[in-house]
Protein backbone atom coordinates (compact mmCIF):
# COMPACT_ATOMS: atom_id res chain seq x y z
CA UNK A 1 0.00 0.00 0.00
CA UNK A 2 2.86 1.96 0.80
CA UNK A 3 3.68 2.25 -3.17
CA UNK A 4 -0.07 3.53 -4.31
CA UNK A 5 0.34 6.81 -5.89
CA UNK A 6 -2.24 9.32 -6.62
CA UNK A 7 -4.49 8.31 -9.73
CA UNK A 8 -4.41 10.40 -13.00
CA UNK A 9 -6.88 12.38 -13.42
CA UNK A 10 -9.42 10.55 -15.22
CA UNK A 11 -8.90 7.18 -13.82
CA UNK A 12 -9.77 9.42 -10.34
CA UNK A 13 -12.80 11.07 -12.17
CA UNK A 14 -14.13 7.01 -12.47
CA UNK A 15 -13.47 6.41 -9.35
CA UNK A 16 -15.34 9.37 -7.71
CA UNK A 17 -18.30 8.74 -9.55
CA UNK A 18 -18.36 4.73 -8.26
CA UNK A 19 -18.14 6.03 -5.15
CA UNK A 20 -20.93 8.31 -5.24
CA UNK A 21 -23.51 5.71 -6.26
CA UNK A 22 -22.02 4.06 -2.88
CA UNK A 23 -19.46 1.27 -4.71
CA UNK A 24 -17.27 0.77 -1.53
CA UNK A 25 -14.26 -1.48 -4.04
CA UNK A 26 -13.78 1.54 -5.84
CA UNK A 27 -13.71 3.75 -2.28
CA UNK A 28 -10.98 1.26 -1.01
CA UNK A 29 -9.01 2.00 -3.91
CA UNK A 30 -9.38 5.43 -2.96
CA UNK A 31 -8.51 4.68 0.37
CA UNK A 32 -5.07 2.60 -0.16
CA UNK A 33 -3.82 5.85 -2.39
CA UNK A 34 -4.66 8.28 0.48
CA UNK A 35 -4.29 6.28 3.64
CA UNK A 36 -0.81 7.02 4.49
CA UNK A 37 -0.22 10.90 2.96
CA UNK A 38 -3.78 11.47 5.46
CA UNK A 39 -2.34 9.86 8.41
CA UNK A 40 1.17 11.90 7.80
CA UNK A 41 -0.71 15.15 8.04
CA UNK A 42 -2.90 13.74 11.27
CA UNK A 43 -0.39 12.21 12.89
CA UNK A 44 1.53 15.80 12.93
CA UNK A 45 -1.64 17.73 13.93
CA UNK A 46 -2.26 15.16 16.88
CA UNK A 47 0.67 14.01 18.89
CA UNK A 48 -0.68 10.93 20.28
CA UNK A 49 -0.31 8.54 17.04
CA UNK A 50 -3.49 5.93 18.36
CA UNK A 51 -5.56 8.87 18.43
CA UNK A 52 -4.34 10.29 14.88
CA UNK A 53 -5.20 6.55 13.58
CA UNK A 54 -8.68 7.12 14.69
CA UNK A 55 -8.93 10.48 13.42
CA UNK A 56 -7.49 9.11 10.16
CA UNK A 57 -10.27 6.20 10.38
CA UNK A 58 -13.00 8.98 10.87
CA UNK A 59 -12.08 10.86 7.73
CA UNK A 60 -12.34 7.84 5.44
CA UNK A 61 -15.42 7.15 7.15
CA UNK A 62 -16.89 10.66 6.48
CA UNK A 63 -15.65 11.07 2.91
CA UNK A 64 -17.78 7.50 2.69
CA UNK A 65 -20.91 9.17 4.03
CA UNK A 66 -20.86 12.21 1.89
CA UNK A 67 -19.24 11.29 -1.05
CA UNK A 68 -23.17 12.15 -2.76
CA UNK A 69 -22.04 16.12 -1.40
CA UNK A 70 -18.47 15.83 -2.99
CA UNK A 71 -19.03 18.22 -6.03
CA UNK A 72 -16.31 17.62 -7.70
CA UNK A 73 -15.07 21.76 -7.72
CA UNK A 74 -12.04 20.29 -5.27
CA UNK A 75 -9.80 17.14 -6.37
CA UNK A 76 -10.41 14.47 -4.35
CA UNK A 77 -6.82 14.58 -2.33
CA UNK A 78 -7.69 18.17 -1.09
CA UNK A 79 -11.55 17.51 0.38
CA UNK A 80 -10.12 14.45 2.20
CA UNK A 81 -7.34 16.92 3.57
CA UNK A 82 -10.11 19.70 4.11
CA UNK A 83 -11.99 16.64 6.41
CA UNK A 84 -8.76 15.90 7.96
CA UNK A 85 -8.01 18.85 8.71
CA UNK A 86 -11.64 19.73 10.15
CA UNK A 87 -11.48 16.74 12.27
CA UNK A 88 -8.00 18.08 13.55
CA UNK A 89 -8.76 21.23 14.72
CA UNK A 90 -12.04 20.03 16.40
CA UNK A 91 -10.31 17.29 18.30
CA UNK A 92 -7.51 20.14 19.40
CA UNK A 93 -10.68 22.27 20.59
CA UNK A 94 -12.39 19.78 22.66
CA UNK A 95 -8.98 18.46 24.54
CA UNK A 96 -8.36 21.87 24.75
CA UNK A 97 -4.67 21.18 24.84
CA UNK A 98 -2.17 23.69 25.28
CA UNK A 99 1.70 22.95 24.62
CA UNK A 100 4.13 25.71 24.39
CA UNK A 101 3.39 26.55 21.26
CA UNK A 102 4.99 29.40 18.49
CA UNK A 103 2.91 31.90 18.26
CA UNK A 104 1.20 33.13 14.89
CA UNK A 105 4.03 36.49 14.57
CA UNK A 106 6.80 36.13 16.13
CA UNK A 107 8.84 39.58 14.62
CA UNK A 108 12.64 37.14 15.29
CA UNK A 109 11.35 34.99 13.02
CA UNK A 110 10.76 37.05 10.20
CA UNK A 111 14.56 37.63 9.62
CA UNK A 112 16.31 35.70 6.84
CA UNK A 113 18.52 33.60 7.77
CA UNK A 114 21.44 32.30 5.87
CA UNK A 115 22.35 28.72 6.30
CA UNK A 116 26.10 28.57 5.29
CA UNK A 117 26.51 24.53 6.19
CA UNK A 118 26.28 22.56 3.44
CA UNK A 119 24.20 19.58 5.03
CA UNK A 120 21.54 21.69 4.04
CA UNK A 121 21.99 21.58 0.94
CA UNK A 122 19.13 19.67 -0.95
CA UNK A 123 21.15 17.31 -2.70
CA UNK A 124 23.50 16.69 0.37
CA UNK A 125 20.91 16.21 3.11
CA UNK A 126 21.00 13.06 4.92
CA UNK A 127 18.15 12.79 7.29
CA UNK A 128 19.48 10.58 9.96
CA UNK A 129 16.54 9.26 13.11
CA UNK A 130 18.35 12.11 15.73
CA UNK A 131 17.86 15.18 13.20
CA UNK A 132 14.24 13.69 11.90
CA UNK A 133 13.34 13.84 15.77
CA UNK A 134 14.13 17.44 15.66
CA UNK A 135 12.29 18.28 13.07
CA UNK A 136 9.40 16.81 14.00
CA UNK A 137 10.05 18.66 17.27
CA UNK A 138 10.35 21.58 15.52
CA UNK A 139 6.80 20.89 13.63
CA UNK A 140 4.92 19.70 16.50
CA UNK A 141 6.33 22.74 18.60
CA UNK A 142 4.43 25.03 16.15
CA UNK A 143 0.98 26.58 16.26
CA UNK A 144 -1.45 24.76 14.20
CA UNK A 145 -2.03 27.70 11.90
CA UNK A 146 1.73 27.27 11.02
CA UNK A 147 1.61 23.81 11.08
CA UNK A 148 -0.79 22.81 8.69
CA UNK A 149 0.33 25.11 5.96
CA UNK A 150 3.96 23.63 6.37
CA UNK A 151 2.68 20.16 6.08
CA UNK A 152 0.28 20.70 2.84
CA UNK A 153 2.87 23.14 0.79
CA UNK A 154 5.91 21.64 1.69
CA UNK A 155 4.83 17.82 2.45
CA UNK A 156 1.77 17.46 0.36
CA UNK A 157 3.03 19.93 -2.11
CA UNK A 158 -0.08 22.01 -2.44
CA UNK A 159 0.08 25.02 -4.45
CA UNK A 160 -1.01 28.06 -2.12
CA UNK A 161 -4.43 28.88 -3.60
CA UNK A 162 -5.70 25.40 -3.11
CA UNK A 163 -4.71 25.99 0.47
CA UNK A 164 -5.71 29.02 0.42
CA UNK A 165 -9.43 27.38 -0.47
CA UNK A 166 -9.22 24.90 2.07
CA UNK A 167 -8.46 26.74 4.92
CA UNK A 168 -10.72 29.85 3.62
CA UNK A 169 -7.78 32.39 3.99
CA UNK A 170 -5.59 34.93 1.37
CA UNK A 171 -3.11 33.35 -0.48
CA UNK A 172 -1.08 35.97 0.92
CA UNK A 173 -1.66 34.79 4.74
CA UNK A 174 -0.80 31.51 3.51
CA UNK A 175 2.38 32.58 2.29
CA UNK A 176 2.98 34.90 5.40
CA UNK A 177 2.25 31.35 7.52
CA UNK A 178 4.84 29.24 5.40
CA UNK A 179 7.61 31.54 5.61
CA UNK A 180 6.99 31.71 9.34
CA UNK A 181 6.75 27.81 9.63
CA UNK A 182 10.01 27.53 7.82
CA UNK A 183 11.92 30.23 9.56
CA UNK A 184 10.75 28.65 13.01
CA UNK A 185 11.64 25.26 11.33
CA UNK A 186 15.02 26.60 10.67
CA UNK A 187 15.40 27.78 13.97
CA UNK A 188 15.30 24.70 15.39
CA UNK A 189 17.49 23.09 13.36
CA UNK A 190 20.37 25.88 13.77
CA UNK A 191 19.93 25.56 17.61
CA UNK A 192 20.27 21.28 16.67
CA UNK A 193 23.48 22.20 15.09
CA UNK A 194 25.20 24.52 16.79
CA UNK A 195 24.50 22.27 19.78
CA UNK A 196 26.49 19.72 18.05
CA UNK A 197 29.06 21.40 17.08
CA UNK B 1 -1.18 53.33 -4.79
CA UNK B 2 -4.42 51.10 -5.00
CA UNK B 3 -5.31 47.78 -3.08
CA UNK B 4 -4.63 45.48 -5.85
CA UNK B 5 -1.31 46.53 -6.61
CA UNK B 6 -0.59 46.83 -2.78
CA UNK B 7 -1.66 43.34 -2.10
CA UNK B 8 0.76 42.32 -5.80
CA UNK B 9 3.70 44.28 -4.41
CA UNK B 10 3.24 42.14 -1.05
CA UNK B 11 2.82 38.85 -3.01
CA UNK B 12 5.57 39.41 -4.48
CA UNK B 13 7.94 40.53 -1.51
CA UNK B 14 6.17 37.31 -0.06
CA UNK B 15 7.46 35.11 -3.54
CA UNK B 16 10.98 36.24 -3.13
CA UNK B 17 11.39 35.68 1.07
CA UNK B 18 10.25 32.13 0.08
CA UNK B 19 12.47 31.50 -2.77
CA UNK B 20 15.43 32.69 -0.87
CA UNK B 21 17.89 29.83 -0.24
CA UNK B 22 17.10 28.80 3.32
CA UNK B 23 13.47 28.93 2.94
CA UNK B 24 14.10 26.26 -0.07
CA UNK B 25 16.09 24.48 2.50
CA UNK B 26 13.71 24.11 4.78
CA UNK B 27 10.69 23.14 1.93
CA UNK B 28 13.66 20.09 1.09
CA UNK B 29 13.92 18.85 4.82
CA UNK B 30 9.74 18.71 5.30
CA UNK B 31 9.45 17.06 1.76
CA UNK B 32 12.01 14.47 3.05
CA UNK B 33 10.25 13.36 5.81
CA UNK B 34 9.74 9.72 5.57
CA UNK B 35 5.84 8.81 5.00
CA UNK B 36 4.04 7.07 7.68
CA UNK B 37 2.61 4.25 6.77
CA UNK B 38 -0.87 2.15 9.00
CA UNK B 39 -0.81 -1.35 9.86
CA UNK B 40 -3.60 -3.85 8.07
CA UNK B 41 -5.00 -4.11 11.75
CA UNK B 42 -5.66 -0.61 10.92
CA UNK B 43 -7.17 -1.19 7.24
CA UNK B 44 -9.29 -4.53 8.41
CA UNK B 45 -10.60 -2.04 11.58
CA UNK B 46 -11.48 0.69 9.18
CA UNK B 47 -13.29 -2.02 6.50
CA UNK B 48 -14.83 -3.36 9.40
CA UNK B 49 -16.57 0.04 10.10
CA UNK B 50 -16.95 0.94 6.45
CA UNK B 51 -19.07 -2.50 6.23
CA UNK B 52 -21.12 -1.28 9.62
CA UNK B 53 -22.28 1.67 7.75
CA UNK B 54 -22.68 0.36 4.46
CA UNK B 55 -25.36 -1.72 6.61
CA UNK B 56 -26.74 1.62 8.18
CA UNK B 57 -27.33 3.44 5.15
CA UNK B 58 -28.97 0.28 3.05
CA UNK B 59 -31.10 0.39 6.68
CA UNK B 60 -31.49 3.99 6.25
CA UNK B 61 -32.54 3.40 2.60
CA UNK B 62 -35.15 0.43 3.35
CA UNK B 63 -36.70 2.80 6.16
CA UNK B 64 -37.44 5.82 4.04
CA UNK B 65 -38.89 3.33 1.43
CA UNK B 66 -41.57 2.27 3.77
CA UNK B 67 -41.72 5.61 5.60
CA UNK B 68 -42.39 7.97 2.28
CA UNK B 69 -45.84 6.01 1.53
CA UNK B 70 -46.60 5.59 4.56
CA UNK B 71 -45.92 9.08 5.55
CA UNK B 72 -48.01 10.35 2.02
CA UNK B 73 -50.91 7.80 2.98
CA UNK B 74 -51.05 9.43 5.95
CA UNK B 75 -51.41 12.79 4.24
CA UNK B 76 -53.93 11.51 2.62
CA UNK B 77 -56.29 10.30 5.23
CA UNK B 78 -55.82 13.24 7.33
CA UNK B 79 -57.13 15.63 4.50
CA UNK B 80 -59.90 13.06 3.44
CA UNK B 81 -60.51 13.02 7.03
CA UNK B 82 -61.02 17.10 7.63
CA UNK B 83 -62.80 17.45 4.44
CA UNK B 84 -65.35 14.91 5.10
CA UNK B 85 -66.25 15.69 8.83
CA UNK B 86 -65.64 19.64 7.82
CA UNK B 87 -68.29 22.07 10.20
CA UNK B 88 -71.16 23.29 7.90
CA UNK B 89 -70.23 27.01 7.48
CA UNK B 90 -72.24 29.13 9.79
CA UNK B 91 -73.53 32.47 9.05
CA UNK B 92 -72.46 35.33 11.34
CA UNK B 93 -74.93 36.52 13.67
CA UNK B 94 -75.57 38.38 16.48
CA UNK B 95 -77.78 36.91 19.32
CA UNK B 96 -81.62 37.67 18.85
CA UNK B 97 -81.22 38.50 15.40
CA UNK B 98 -82.46 36.27 12.68
CA UNK B 99 -80.45 35.09 10.18
CA UNK B 100 -79.45 37.19 7.00
CA UNK B 101 -81.25 35.94 4.67
CA UNK B 102 -81.13 37.08 0.78
CA UNK B 103 -84.18 39.44 -0.26
CA UNK B 104 -84.35 38.12 -3.77
CA UNK B 105 -86.15 34.83 -4.83
CA UNK B 106 -88.67 32.21 -4.12
CA UNK B 107 -85.95 31.07 -1.21
CA UNK B 108 -86.73 34.75 1.13
CA UNK B 109 -90.50 34.06 -0.23
CA UNK B 110 -90.38 30.91 1.40
CA UNK B 111 -88.27 31.96 4.70
CA UNK B 112 -90.79 34.99 5.30
CA UNK B 113 -93.40 32.03 5.20
CA UNK B 114 -92.11 29.90 7.43
CA UNK B 115 -91.11 32.83 9.67
CA UNK B 116 -94.97 34.01 10.06
CA UNK B 117 -96.31 30.93 10.57
CA UNK B 118 -94.09 29.85 13.03
CA UNK B 119 -95.23 33.17 14.58
CA UNK B 120 -98.87 32.55 14.28
CA UNK B 121 -98.37 28.77 16.21
CA UNK B 122 -96.36 30.82 19.17
CA UNK B 123 -99.31 33.31 19.19
CA UNK B 124 -102.82 31.38 18.65
CA UNK B 125 -101.68 27.32 18.29
CA UNK B 126 -103.06 25.51 14.89
CA UNK B 127 -105.64 26.83 12.31
CA UNK B 128 -104.82 30.02 12.56
CA UNK B 129 -103.15 31.56 8.91
CA UNK B 130 -100.83 34.14 8.85
CA UNK B 131 -103.59 35.95 7.06
CA UNK B 132 -105.97 36.17 9.75
CA UNK B 133 -103.55 36.92 12.24
CA UNK B 134 -102.40 40.01 10.17
CA UNK B 135 -105.95 40.97 10.04
CA UNK B 136 -106.68 44.14 12.33
CA UNK B 137 -110.17 43.54 12.96
CA UNK B 138 -111.28 43.89 16.42
CA UNK B 139 -112.59 40.51 17.85
CA UNK B 140 -116.24 40.89 19.66
CA UNK B 141 -117.19 38.25 22.25
CA UNK B 142 -120.23 36.44 21.13
CA UNK B 143 -123.09 37.67 23.49
CA UNK B 144 -124.95 34.94 25.61
CA UNK B 145 -128.51 37.13 25.23
CA UNK B 146 -130.51 36.21 22.04
CA UNK B 147 -129.66 34.94 18.80
CA UNK B 148 -130.62 35.79 14.65
CA UNK B 149 -132.84 32.27 15.00
CA UNK B 150 -134.57 32.93 18.15
CA UNK B 151 -133.05 29.78 19.72
CA UNK B 152 -131.47 30.29 23.00
CA UNK B 153 -129.47 27.89 24.73
CA UNK B 154 -132.36 26.32 26.83
CA UNK B 155 -134.12 25.43 23.80
CA UNK B 156 -130.98 23.16 23.03
CA UNK B 157 -130.93 21.28 25.98
CA UNK B 158 -134.61 20.50 25.90
CA UNK B 159 -134.06 18.87 22.66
Amino acid sequence: MMGMTEPKEGAEHALVERCRRQDLEAFGKLVDVYQNRVFGFVRRMIPNPDEAADVTQEVFIRAWQNFARFDGRSSVRTWLFRIAHNLCIDRARRSHRAPAEVGLVDPNEGEDIEISDVRWQPDQMVLDDELMTVVEQAIMSMSEKLRSVLLLHDKEDMAYEEIASMLSLPVGTVKSRLFLARAHLQNALRRYTEAEA
Amino acid sequence: MNNNDRLSRENTVNDELLNSAAQQAMRDVVRNIPDDSLSMAWRSSLNEKLLAEVAVQKKRQRFNWYLRPALGLGLACTLAVLVVFRPAPTAKRSQGQPPVVSQSGIEAALVTTHRQSTVAWDVAGVGLNPVEMSTDSDSVPVRSSGSSSGWSEDDLESL
